[in-house]
C-alpha cells in the first residue's frame, strides 16, 4: 500500500516531477500528430492511386506496348464475366504540350483512354471539372470552342447546350455551396465555369469554320493551371482553348519512326484532379484510337506483308464487388496465360517479345515504389522523432535519480520501518508509471485535439500571415492537412511512452533500492 | 517463553578505513529482558549507534549473533529481519527523521502501511488510524495531527517519531540518542515519556552519553574499546 501511497504523494509533492510529465507529454504529442498527418497523407494517396489505377493491372513496361489487348479483353469478358466488372485498354507514352499561340511548353504524359470505359474501371469521372458541372459535355470529339455572350438584361449567358447540361447540375445538386458563387449578375462576366470569351453583338454558341474542329483532350490540372494561396485553381485557359500536341511515334521493333514526331492542334476539353500530383502535374488524356494513330501503334501493313497488330500499354481490369483482390489477380493470370496457349493467329517475334514480358499486378503492387516510398517516409520520421523521445527517457532518468538523490534519508526511513529494497525500488517504478500514463493522457489529448483542428490552426496562421502556411496546396495538391488520428496507433505510442517513463526510472529506482538504511540515517 | 527479548552475542563489525579497518565492535555483547529499560552509554564514536542499528537488524554484524524473541536473526532470510523492523521493534533517531511529506497522521501510519496490500489496507485503515490517534493521544499529539512535520519543534517531531515507533507496538523500542537534539527541559518531557511507556510494560534499549539520562532507566551498560563494560 505504502508504494502506491507515496508514489501519489511523490508525484504530488515533487513539482520537478512536472517536468518529466511535461516532457512526456510533448513527445507523445509530437509523435500522434506526425503519425496522424504522415498516416493520413499516405492513405489518401493509396485511395487516389486505386482510384486512378482500377483494381488490377495487365501491362509489360514498355512504351512500345503489346498486342492482342483487345481480343485478351473479349476473352476476360467472355470467361470469367463473374469477376470482371470492366475492362479497357489504355496507351501511355510522353509528349509536349504546347499552349495555343504562346510560346509556353512542357513535357507531359499522353494517356490515350477509351473515355467511357476508363470512367467505369476507375474514378477518373469524378475528377473532371466542366463534365461535373456540365454534365456530358466532355468529349474527344472534334470540337470547337464555346463562347459565352450577355443577354439584354447583361446577364451572361453560354451555349443553349452548355446552359441545359448546368441545369440538369443544378436540379441535381440544389444545395451545391458552390451555386452562390457562381450566381450571374448583370455586367459581370459569368465567374463560373465556362467563363468564355464573350463577344457582345453575338449569341452565345460555337463559331468556326471546318478546319477549326480539332479534337479534345482533357488536361491534368496542374499543366495549365495554378492555385492562389487560399487553394482555389485559377482557370486562366478554358473549355475549347488550342492546345498543340506533340508526339513521337515508335515502331513495331521499339524504335523512332522514320515519320519523325506528329504536331496536332487540339482544344481543352476538360481539366482532371485527381488530387495526385503526380498525374495531375504530367498526364494529358486523349481518345485512344486517335493516341495509338499517332504513335504508330494501330494496326499497319507490313513491307513484306501481312498486319501489325494494334498496341496498347495496359489493360485496366476493374473487379466485380466483393472479389477479393488477390484470388482475382491469380485468376486473371491465369486467363493470360490460356488465352496466350489458346492463341492461333499469327505473330511476329516482336509480338512475343512483348507479350512474354506482359505482367498482372493489382493497383497495390503496381503501386509499391510510389507508396513504399512515402511509408519509408513515415517510418522514418516516426522514428527520428522516437530518437528525439529518448530524450524525454533521459531527462526523466536525470530528475527521478535527483529525487532519489535528495531522498536517500527518506528512503532509509522506510527501509528501517520494513520496506524492502524491491518494495521502495517499486515506489519510483510506480512513480515513472504514473508519470507515464499522465504524460500519455496529456499527450494523447493535445495531440489529438492539434490534428483535429490542424487545418483550423493553419488559417489562423494565414490569417496572421500568408508565409506562416505550412502545408502548401500547391505542392501537395491536397486542399486539406490529413486530420484523421488513428486508435491503434495512439495506443501504441501511449503504450511506448509508458515503458520509455519505466525505464527511465529504472535506474534510478534500483539505486532507491541499494540505499542502505544506516547510511542515510547516521546524519541529520 | 525464554525472559529475554534480546540477546546480543560477541558482536563485532568494522568499517573500512584506509589501510586499517575500524573496528568499532569488538565482541559487545548485551541482554535485555522483556519489560526492561536499558541504557547504553559511551563516549561519542564509540559505537553506540552501530550497535543498536544492528541488534535492530538495520545493520548487519561481521560476526556475532542477534537472538531476537528466540530466533537468530541474521541467520534469517531478508523477508524476516523486514518484518521485525516493521512489527517487532521501534526505532527513534536522534533526528527524528520524519516524512516531510507526510502530515504528523500519515507519518505515524506509514509502518502500517508497509506490509500491507492496497485491498488489506483498505479494510484495515479505519482500525490503523484508531490506533495512530491512540499513540498520537499517548505523546500528546492529537491536536497536530494534520501538520507537518516542518511546522513542527523539535520536541514534537520527537514525539511523532516516538509514535510512529509505537504504532505497530512493537516488542522491543530502540531510541538512539533521542534527547540529543533537543533541550534540557523538552529533552525531560521525552524522557518522562519513555519512562511512562515503560511504566506500562514496554521494553526500551536508549543510547545516551548523559548519564543523567541513562540514570532513569532500569540498568545501564557501558560501551567503550567495543565492548559493553558494565552489565
Ligand atoms: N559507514 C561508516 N563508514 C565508516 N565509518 C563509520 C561508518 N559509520 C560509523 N562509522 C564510524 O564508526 C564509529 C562509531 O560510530 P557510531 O556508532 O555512530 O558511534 P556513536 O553513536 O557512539 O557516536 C565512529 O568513529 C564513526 O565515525
Ligand atoms: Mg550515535
Amino acid at each position: 500500500m505504502y508504494r502506491l501511497f507515496l508514489t501519489l504523494r511523490y508525484l504530488r509533492k515533487r513539482r520537478i516531477a512536472i517536468f518529466a510529465v511535461i516532457s512526456v507529454w510533448l513527445c507523445v504529442a509530437m509523435e500522434v500528430i506526425v503519425i496522424s498527418v504522415m498516416g493520413g497523407f499516405l492513405d489518401t494517396l493509396k485511395e487516389r492511386s486505386r482510384g486512378l489505377l482500377s483494381d488490377i493491372v495487365v501491362d509489360n513496361a514498355s512504351l512500345v506496348g503489346f498486342p492482342l489487348y483487345q481480343e485478351f479483353i473479349d476473352h476476360l469478358n467472355r470467361e470469367i464475366p463473374d469477376l470482371v466488372a470492366a475492362a479497357t485498354p489504355v496507351i501511355y507514352n510522353y509528349g509536349i504540350v504546347r499552349v495555343g499561340s504562346e510560346s509556353f511548353t512542357k513535357p507531359v504524359r499522353m494517356v490515350g483512354i477509351r473515355l467511357d470505359e476508363y470512367k467505369r474501371v476507375n474514378d477518373f469521372g469524378n475528377s473532371l471539372f466542366y463534365d461535373k458541372y456540365y454534365p456530358g459535355t466532355t468529349t474527344f470529339n472534334p470540337q470547337l470552342q464555346p463562347f459565352a455572350s450577355y443577354s439584354d438584361n447583361e446577364i451572361p449567358k453560354l451555349p443553349p447546350d452548355m446552359e441545359a447540361a448546368f441545369e440538369r447540375w443544378r436540379s441535381a445538386n440544389p444545395n451545391a455551396p458552390e451555386l452562390e458563387k457562381w450566381e450571374r449578375r448583370a455586367g459581370y462576366r459569368f465567374p463560373g465555369p465556362g467563363a468564355y470569351e464573350s463577344i457582345h453583338d453575338r449569341p452565345p454558341g460555337y463559331y468556326g469554320e471546318e478546319e477549326d474542329f480539332a479534337p479534345g483532350v482533357i488536361a491534368g490540372v496542374n499543366i495549365l493551371y495554378h492555385r492562389d494561396r487560399s487553394g482555389e485553381i485559377v482557370r486562366e485557359v478554358w473549355r475549347g482553348h488550342q492546345l498543340v500536341l506533340t508526339v513521337m511515334p515508335l515502331t513495331h521493333g521499339g524504335n523512332l519512326s522514320a515519320e519523325g514526331a506528329t504536331m496536332s492542334v487540339v482544344r481543352l476539353a476538360d481539366d482532371s484532379r485527381t488530387r495526385v500530383y503526380e498525374i495531375d502535374s504530367m498526364c494529358v488524356y486523349i481518345d485512344f484510337n486517335r493516341l495509338q494513330e499517332w504513335l504508330a501503334m494501330a494496326p499497319a501493313e507490313l513491307e513484306y506483308g501481312g498486319f501489325t497488330h494494334a498496341r496498347a500499354s495496359q489493360v485496366l481490369v476493374s473487379l466485380v464487388d466483393g472479389v477479393d483482390l488477390k484470388t482475382a489477380r491469380e485468376r486473371v493470370e491465369l486467363e493470360w496465360q490460356q488465352f496466350l496457349l489458346g492463341w492461333e493467329g499469327p505473330l511476329t517475334g516482336e509480338d512475343i517479345d512483348q507479350l512474354s514480358v506482359v505482367m498482372v499486378e493489382t493497383w497495390e503492387e503496381r503501386q509499391v515504389q510510389f507508396i513504399a516510398a512515402v511509408e519509408k517516409e513515415k517510418i522514418l520520421v516516426t522514428l527520428l522523432f522516437g530518437v528525439i523521445s529518448l530524450v524525454a527517457v533521459v531527462l526523466i532518468g536525470c530528475i527521478f535519480w535527483m529525487i532519489v538523490y535528495q531522498k536517500t534519508r527518506d528512503i532509509g526511513v522506510i527501509k528501517s520501518v520494513g520496506a524492502s529494497s524491491g518494495g521502495v525500488a517499486m515506489v519510483f517504478v510506480g512513480f515513472g508509471v504514473a508519470v507515464g500514463v499522465l504524460g500519455a493522457i496529456l499527450g494523447t489529448t493535445t495531440g489529438t485535439v492539434f490534428v483535429w483542428y490542424i487545418n483550423d490552426i493553419q488559417d489562423f496562421l494565414v490569417s496572421i500571415h500568408p508565409q506562416l502556411r505550412v502545408w502548401s496546396p500547391d505542392v501537395y495538391t491536397f486542399d486539406r492537412i490529413p486530420n484523421v488520428v488513428k486508435v491503434p496507433e495512439v495506443a501504441w505510442i501511449s503504450v511506448v511512452a509508458v515503458a520509455a517513463s519505466i525505464l527511465g526510472a529504472l535506474i534510478p529506482a534500483t539505486i532507491a533500492g541499494r540505499v542502505w538504511p544506516v547510511a542515510a540515517l547516521r546524519y541529520e | 517463553m525464554s525472559s529475554f527479548l534480546l540477546k546480543a552475542d560477541s558482536i563485532q563489525k568494522s568499517y573500512p578505513m584506509g589501510a586499517e579497518p575500524l573496528k568499532v565492535l569488538r565482541g559487545a555483547s548485551l541482554t535485555v529482558r522483556r519489560g526492561e529499560f536499558v541504557a547504553i552509554m559511551g563516549a561519542s564514536g564509540s559505537g553506540k549507534s552501530t550497535l543498536l542499528h544492528i541488534v535492530g537488524a538495520l545493520d548487519v554484524p561481521d560476526a556475532g549473533r542477534v537472538v531476537f524473541d528466540g530466533d537468530d536473526v541474521f541467520e534469517r532470510p531478508t523477508r524476516f529481519r523486514e518484518r521485525m523492523r516493521c512489527e517487532h521493534v521501534g526505532f527513534v533517531f536522534q533526528f527524528y527523521h520524519l516524512l516531510p511529506e507526510l502530515n504528523v497522521l500519515e507519518n505515524v501510519l506509514f509502518p502500517r502501511m508497509v506490509r500491507k496490500s492496497v485491498l488489506g489496507w483498505l479494510g484495515e485503515r479505519a482500525e490503523a488510524r484508531r490506533s495512530a490517534c491512540e499513540v498520537l493521544e499517548q505523546v500528546q499529539l492529537s491536536h497536530r495531527v494534520n501538520h507537518r512535520p516542518n511546522e513542527l519543534s523539535g520536541g514534537e517531531r520527537q514525539r511523532v517519531a516516538i509514535a510512529r515507533a509505537l504504532v505497530n507496538q512493537p516488542q522491543l523500542l530502540l531510541a538512539d540518542e533521542p534527547t540529543g537534539n533537543l533541550d534540557a527541559r523538552i529533552g525531560k518531557g521525552i524522557l518522562d515519556l519513555l519512562c511512562g511507556l515503560h511504566d506500562r510494560g514496554q521494553t526500551i534499549v536508549m543510547v545516551t552519553h548523559d548519564s543523567r539520562t541513562a540514570a532513569r532507566a532500569d540498568r545501564c551498560v557501558i560501551l567503550a574499546e567495543g565492548r559493553i563494560k558494565t552489565d
